[in-house]
């Protein structure tokens, strides 16, 4: 790959025309839900919708509501711009937030011209009758994309795309690992996080291969900081340059657990072609606040803390996130009875708030020295 | 109400709607009984989208925390309740419905709203919560949240969004399944069997329920109208929260009685001419209730429709298969389905009932029924050649709404509208 990581963040959408470039449908996807690995079995290229992009701020307010997810506006803000025209359509993965059920309808109004999908997913995680249903819908949407997309979905088979996807996820694991270890800056693996999310996972597999063993390598030369140990908590946030803004977060933050970040990634999928083990996969992998009870999300995130040996939490919330907001009480309460401290952030992808966050977090780090 | 009010009031009142008031008076002195245990029932706390019929038929007596939230509201005691939730951790954007729920839950001081009604204040203790997502994705952490609190089971009915008007036949299957299981869990918890027979004749007083309640809606077809929003509002309480009980049928053949006699008579709603006729979308703004529909009422606006009470009066689905059954009326439901569902049906119910403009309502805190408004409100336009405006507000949070700013749109509607009849 001939660009670095910052140069295709800073210039998102016009990087999704250089994947466009390699004569296969590109296909943008909302949310982790979506099962990618039937994409790219399919010959697609699936790249995530990031709120990354240049927009027309504000232009979303003549068809969505100011009080709608802060985060949807934004990526109906960059749509209005024109950001995602080189997509051959998207596919919402709805069923659990009101705001993204909704945005799909509107979304469908405003493109009229762009193939939007829905795929609907289950509330209910642990019954053969949801699993079922997730299968069949998988089922529809293989038949669906086959007819958008003919000549290019010839010779399925999931299996080999179950083990690039799963390479990929070890990968970012491994990552993890080393901002845990402090051998790795935080916003730099924020960076590789988004784009292992937008590119195609060919190059992506080969360029987190490389940069691993280079971090290794470099990493013997550093000092270990000795600053208090954060975990970052929260919901769709993939504004970077939040972490640019505030570089202090590079200091701190060892561990996440964020839409964008672990829950993305801290599973594996079984490595096997059969669509009822993998929608089953796909319902038991790591939980996300939409639906999931809470009490399930918190087993994974106390062994974080435990693992990571945490000595605070920072929640970043979506400004009107309801699933955030829910989630947030409840790891507030959490936290509380652990006597861990935590801080609550809540921003919007146009990261209004900088400054504000900047002097809340200062305070907080100040009170754990 | 002060008597200049009284005076200015434009409503004629509708005696019936007292019969209305005393059936949810009992319902919620009933629900109060300490004996109700002994009795072999039940109390559960439920969506408004729940199957409850399931819980008829087997002695489960259904709370609604939205009516709760909807009476507090019109009681304006709300607001005070939400910021009990608030000092929780809650956050303000979240639904009033919920906010009022868990305020009323936490808060130190007595509730208050429903100590009007029956005397004993908030809602009874649940002894089991039962979520239907149909309406919104907020009822799910909402409930799941009461669970933790009251440590009791948690029932979810799961129905995907519709995405067309064809229901696909592995989308049944996983709703039957589910319902399958919802009895069970319903014996499991009642120690008994459920009642076969029962659970069909309750059905039947269901849809019994709803056709008169479709047939009282259908009259304000008539002009002039014989109901007003505010009168729906308030009319709709029993079938939502009693569609099922036998008792319920003969309060609504009273309230149909009394309207088709004013039908019968030329009565309208309203003691004016009626001058407009308007259509209402979403929920009420309940702490504004009457001042705000008797307001418009007083410059001969009436509105004939609303796309909130519309919302039980569906066709029932009868194919003999009463899990097929419920699971195609519990998943047809007016929020679980597109904008441009909701876009054709408000077309049609301003073609239906004569409407000559629509006001919107965008509530801030319930992001299913609004978002999108502002392209339902050009589409419906273009289509029906009737004005819109969207005014902002909460159905409980008074801190949502801006009534100055409200007026002033209504207004412009009003002129709008003036001028499309004249031209």
């Amino acid at each position: 790959m001939n660009y670095t990581p910052s140069f295709f963040l800073e210039n998102y959408t016009d990087s999704l025309k250089v994947l466009q470039h390699q004569g296969k449908p590109l296909l943008g996807y909302f949310t982790n839900r979506v099962p990618v690995e039937i994409l790219h079995a399919l010959n697609i290229i699936p790249t995530r919708i990031l709120s990354i992009g240049p927009a027309v701020q504000g232009a979303s307010e003549r068809y969505i509501q100011k009080f709608a997810c802060s985060w949807l506006q934004y990526i109906m803000d960059i749509g209005l711009n024109k950001g995602y025209t080189i997509l051959d359509g998207v596919i919402f993965s709805t069923g659990t937030c009101d705001s993204l059920q909704n945005l799909s309808d509107i979304w469908r109004k405003v493109f009229p011209d762009h193939w939007t999908y829905n795929l609907t997913f289950p509330v209910l995680t642990d019954s053969e009758a949801a699993i079922d249903y997730l299968q069949n819908e998988f089922d529809v949407l293989i038949q669906n994309l086959s007819q958008r997309f003919p000549e290019n979905t010839e010779g399925f088979t999931l299996l080999n795309s179950i083990k690039l996807y799963n390479i990929k996820r070890v990968n970012l694991q491994k990552l993890a690992s080393l901002v845990s270890e402090r051998k790795l800056r935080f916003i730099d693996y924020f960076k590789l996080l988004l784009l292992g999310d937008i590119l195609p996972i060919e190059i992506i597999n080969s360029y987190f291969n490389g940069k691993i063993e280079q971090i290794e390598i470099n990493s013997s030369k550093l000092t270990i900081s000795e600053n208090p140990r954060l975990l970052l908590t929260g919901g769709m946030f993939d504004n970077y340059r939040l972490f640019e803004q505030v570089p202090e977060f590079d200091n701190y933050i060892v561990a996440d657990d964020l839409s964008f970040g672990t829950r993305n990634f801290h599973f594996s999928m079984p490595q096997s072609g059969f669509l009822q083990g993998y929608a089953k996969a796909y319902l038991e992998r790591t939980p996300d606040p939409t639906a999931y009870d809470m009490e399930k999300r918190w087993v994974g995130l106390e062994k974080a803390l435990n693992s990571h040996k945490v000595d605070g939490v920072v929640f970043l919330g979506i400004k009107f996130c309801d699933p955030d907001s829910f989630e947030f009480v409840f790891i507030q309460n959490k936290l509380k009875d652990l006597d861990i401290p935590y801080l609550n952030l809540e921003t919007s992808p146009r990261l209004s708030n900088v400054q504000q966050i900047q002097t809340r977090f200062s305070a907080f780090v100040e009170m754990l020295h | 109400m002060s008597s200049e009010q009284e005076k200015k009031r434009v409503y004629r009142r509708l005696e019936s709607l007292q019969s209305v008031k005393n059936s949810q008076a009992m319902y919620y002195l009933m629900s109060k009984n300490p004996y109700l245990h002994d009795e072999g029932k039940k109390i559960a706390w439920v969506t408004s989208g729940a199957p409850v019929e399931f819980l008829i038929a087997m002695d489960i007596v259904p709370l609604y925390p939205e009516q709760y939230g909807a009476i507090a509201g019109a009681a304006k005691d709300s607001t005070r309740l939400s910021q009990v939730a608030e000092s929780k951790g809650y956050s303000p954007d979240l639904c009033a419905y919920a906010r009022t729920s868990f305020g009323s839950i936490f808060s130190p001081d007595p509730p208050t709203p429903l100590s009007e009604i029956d005397g004993v204040g908030g809602l009874a203790q649940p002894d089991m919560l039962i979520a239907g997502n149909n309406i919104c994705g907020t009822v799910l952490k909402w409930y799941q949240d009461l669970s933790r609190y009251f440590k009791i089971p948690l029932f979810l009915f799961d129905t995907p969004p519709l995405m067309s008007d064809t229901i696909p036949s592995y989308y049944i299957d996983y709703l039957t399944s589910q319902l399958q299981n919802f009895i069970k869990f319903l014996e499991d918890q009642m120690g008994r069997k459920m009642d076969e027979e029962r659970m069909i004749e309750t059905m039947k007083c269901s849809r019994h329920t709803t056709q008169l309640w479709t047939q009282i809606l259908q009259l304000c077809k008539t002009k002039p109208s014989p109901l007003n929003c505010a009168d729906r509002f308030l009319l709709m309480a029993p079938v939502v929260s009693q569609r099922g009980v036998p008792e319920i049928v003969q309060v609504y053949e009273e309230v149909l009685s009394e309207i088709q006699q004013r039908v019968d008579k030329g009565l309208g709603a309203i003691t004016v001419p009626e001058k407009y006729r308007l259509l209402f979308d979403n929920i009420p703004i309940w702490f504004n209730l009457y001042e705000f529909f008797n307001s418009l009422s007083a410059k001969g606006v009436v509105f004939p429709v609303d796309t909130y009470t519309q919302a039980w009066s569906q066709k029932f689905t009868e194919t003999g298969d009463l899990l097929h059954d419920v699971a195609v009326i519990y998943s047809n439901i007016y929020l679980n389905k597109t904008l441009q569902h909701k876009i054709d049906l408000i077309t049609s119910l301003v073609n239906e009932y004569e409407c000559d403009g629509i006001l919107y309502h965008s509530m801030r805190s319930c992001k299913r029924y609004s978002l999108g408004q502002p392209i339902t409100r050009r589409e419906v336009t273009e289509k029906t050649g009737k004005p819109g405006v969207i005014i902002e507000g909460d159905m409980c949070d008074n801190r949502n709404f801006s009534e100055e700013q409200a007026w002033t749109r209504i207004d412009a509607l009003l002129e709008l509208t003036a001028q499309n009849i004249q031209s």
